[in-house]
């Protein structure tokens, strides 16, 4: 019996009761205390300037940013495709390691299609901030030429919201009817928001037997369509004329790197929400190692992609191709580029290819570097290509030439990311933060007498 | 007794400031004829002293005249980089062989006097039918990935939707069933 219990904890399953599961795993949920109120406090705060400078944006114009007629494409740019890279783990983890048989991953579904909803959200956001006239987004549907890849941005971006929203949900079914049936210390209008959104769900087997098939078709779906949005997002700059983006192999290359951060953002919730909500049994060490082994595994292929994305340019240094390169390589952006690619790439996968570090606090240190180090390479990606035209620069101004964000650019990327912290701590607040059915069904898969 | 002398020497100043002037912005004319001679295009322009509309006859010897073509958002320099006249007012600069006209060959050459210490800036401009007729509108008219969108190749559009019709139709499915688990 040990036996099968120390397996079982291996494996991340817990070896309880379903009493004691769903005890264990809606807890969190009900009145706020004072830790979450102050960080919900910060955020807003965060926002409440971002608004601000964006209330500025709209009142002054575009003029407020740094962005001008080269660098048309600033920080707002960068931080969407960030958040459009980030949004690919609901797919990675709920859909590619499942269908994987990969059990182990089973408590992090939730985790990581939550991040997901809150990516894609804030991804759509930024783009209608980087909008001169927001007002006339619709246009965009109304006047749009199908031939042009920002409407097949628009069109997957969309596409994607509503199958991440319905992957969340349809897992999150079961869990719902549970905090309807089983949470009793909660104020009336959550219960009837939980009465509401469990559609009448009654535990029947049938009622199972359609959601497993839902989750499935849904599963397969949601593969082709991340790898639709970010190979739309790479063709965005793929079909747009600029030293540093003229390459086929920009669709991987953003691919594989949307992967390697979703995987680190993953290790950083499950490390807080680990310790924060106290489910040290259910997100164990097992988990960190593995997913640490998969971070090494993405970088891997990330850093394949970028050595074939560099290496023939910087052979060749063809004119403004190879000035492109020159300025990365050892120009102004040189620091910011290295830093990238050793402290944001090459270390993480010499820190967790070595077994003892690959423990929840190294593995959460590294994965802080890889988010700087991604996000930092979107700036890479958009900024310097774009001060790089083909056509010669003549008789600019000179804050053509440059490009430094302003305060104004600054907070309100800060407030998209407070923003998708506010969405991940409501949903987390208010939802089982794992899958109480689902670990459950593991549960009784590895121990029939549970049935 | 002062001020008188100062008022009289402001108002001598303001007459020699206007009278400066008016030297130094004498208005001028410019002649445009258009020839062709063994193959070749020449813009022979002249430039006339004028007073008012009607032109006096003195020509403009050593002054820089700017030759121009008109384009689609801005105005093409030709010849060289300055074109002076001669004794008799005359300068002559050769029409570029390979400029794309409109869809007839019309091209609009403008001659302009500009920045001159003495005279006046003037600007001249006549229509001929030098350039080479620009057929490309026809290719435009087509479908293709650069038309505009009522014009997107049948391809694409077939593609597009059915790719969004195939999404689109499995997320409503999808919402059916979530609906059909509400009344399970």
């Amino acid at each position: 019996m040990d036996n099968i219990i120390t397996k079982l904890e291996n494996i991340g399953v817990p070896v309880k009761d379903d009493d004691r599961i769903e005890n264990d795993l809606m807890k969190h949920i009900g009145a706020p205390g004072r830790g979450i109120k102050f960080w919900v406090f910060v955020l807003l705060i965060v926002i409440l300037i971002g608004a601000f400078a964006y209330y500025r944006q709209l009142r002054y114009g575009l003029i407020v940013t740094a962005m001008r007629d080269y660098t048309s494409w600033g920080i707002y740019i960068s931080n969407f495709v960030f958040f459009v890279a980030v949004s690919l783990v609901g797919s990675l983890v709920s859909s590619i390691l499942r269908l994987s048989k990969a059990t182990w991953a089973i408590p992090l579904n939730r985790i990581s299609e939550i991040i997901a909803v809150a990516a894609i959200i804030c991804a759509s956001v930024t783009i209608i901030i980087d909008m001169g006239r927001p007002d006339r987004f619709f246009n965009i549907f109304i006047y749009g030429r199908i031939q042009s890849p920002i409407i097949w941005d628009v069109i997957i971006i969309g596409t994607y919201l509503v199958i991440s929203l319905l992957l969340l949900f349809v897992s999150l079914l079961p869990d719902i009817a549970a905090c309807r049936d089983k949470l009793r210390d909660i104020p009336k209008w959550q219960r009837r928001f939980y009465t509401y959104f469990a559609f009448n769900w009654k535990n029947k087997p049938v009622q199972f037997e359609s959601l497993k098939k839902i989750t499935a078709i849904l599963g397969i779906m949601v593969i082709p369509v991340a790898f639709a949005i970010h190979t739309i997002t790479s063709w965005l700059f793929a079909t747009t004329w600029r030293p540093g983006w003229d390459s086929t192999n920009l669709g991987p290359y953003f691919v594989s790197g949307a992967f390697m951060v979703g995987t680190a953002i993953i290790i950083v919730a499950m490390y807080f929400i680990r310790k924060y909500l106290k489910l040290n049994e259910y997100i164990t060490d097992r988990h960190f190692d593995n997913m640490s082994k998969l971070l090494v595994l993405l970088s891997l292929v990330y850093l394949y992609f970028n050595i074939n994305e560099y290496l023939g340019p910087s052979f060749k240094m063809v004119g403004v191709e190879g000035e492109h390169i020159t300025e990365l390589f050892l120009g102004s952006y040189a620091p910011l580029y290295w830093f990238v690619q050793i402290v944001g790439l090459i270390l993480p996968i010499i820190i967790l290819v070595i077994t003892p570090l690959r423990k929840p606090l190294p593995a959460l240190i590294v994965s802080f570097l890889v988010i700087i180090g991604a996000w930092l390479k979107r700036f890479l990606i958009v900024i310097p290509s774009l001060q790089h035209p083909y056509l010669p620069i003549q008789d600019v101004d000179e804050s053509y030439l440059h490009y430094n964000p302003t305060w104004e650019e600054w907070a309100i990327t800060a407030a998209t990311f407070a923003g998708a912290l506010l969405i991940v701590t409501i949903l987390i607040k208010i939802f089982p933060v794992l899958p109480i059915w689902e670990i459950k069904e593991e549960r009784k898969a590895y121990k029939p007498e549970f049935k | 007794m002062n001020t008188i002398k100062f008022c009289m020497f402001l108002a001598c100043l303001a007459v020699f400031i206007s009278l400066k002037a008016q030297a130094e912005n004498i208005p001028a004319t410019i002649e445009i004829k258009l020839s062709e001679e063994d193959g070749k295009k020449n813009i022979t322009a002249t430039a006339y002293e004028s007073a008012g509309d009607s032109i006096s006859g003195n020509p403009i010897p050593e002054i820089d005249l700017y030759f121009y073509v008109e384009r689609s958002f801005s105005l093409l320099p030709i010849g060289d980089v300055f074109n002076t006249t001669d004794e008799n007012g005359e300068v002559t600069v050769e029409f570029p062989a390979d400029l794309p006209g409109d869809t007839a060959g019309n091209v609009r050459i403008i001659v302009k006097i500009q920045d001159s210490d003495t005279y006046m800036n003037t600007e001249v401009a006549k229509t001929i039918n030098w350039g080479i007729p620009l057929n490309s509108i026809k290719t435009g008219n087509g479908r293709s990935l650069w038309a505009a969108g009522a014009n997107a190749p049948i391809t694409l559009l077939l593609l597009v939707n059915s790719l969004i019709a195939a999404a689109w139709g499995l997320i409503f499915f999808i919402l059916f069933k979530i609906y059909k688990i509400s009344k399970m």
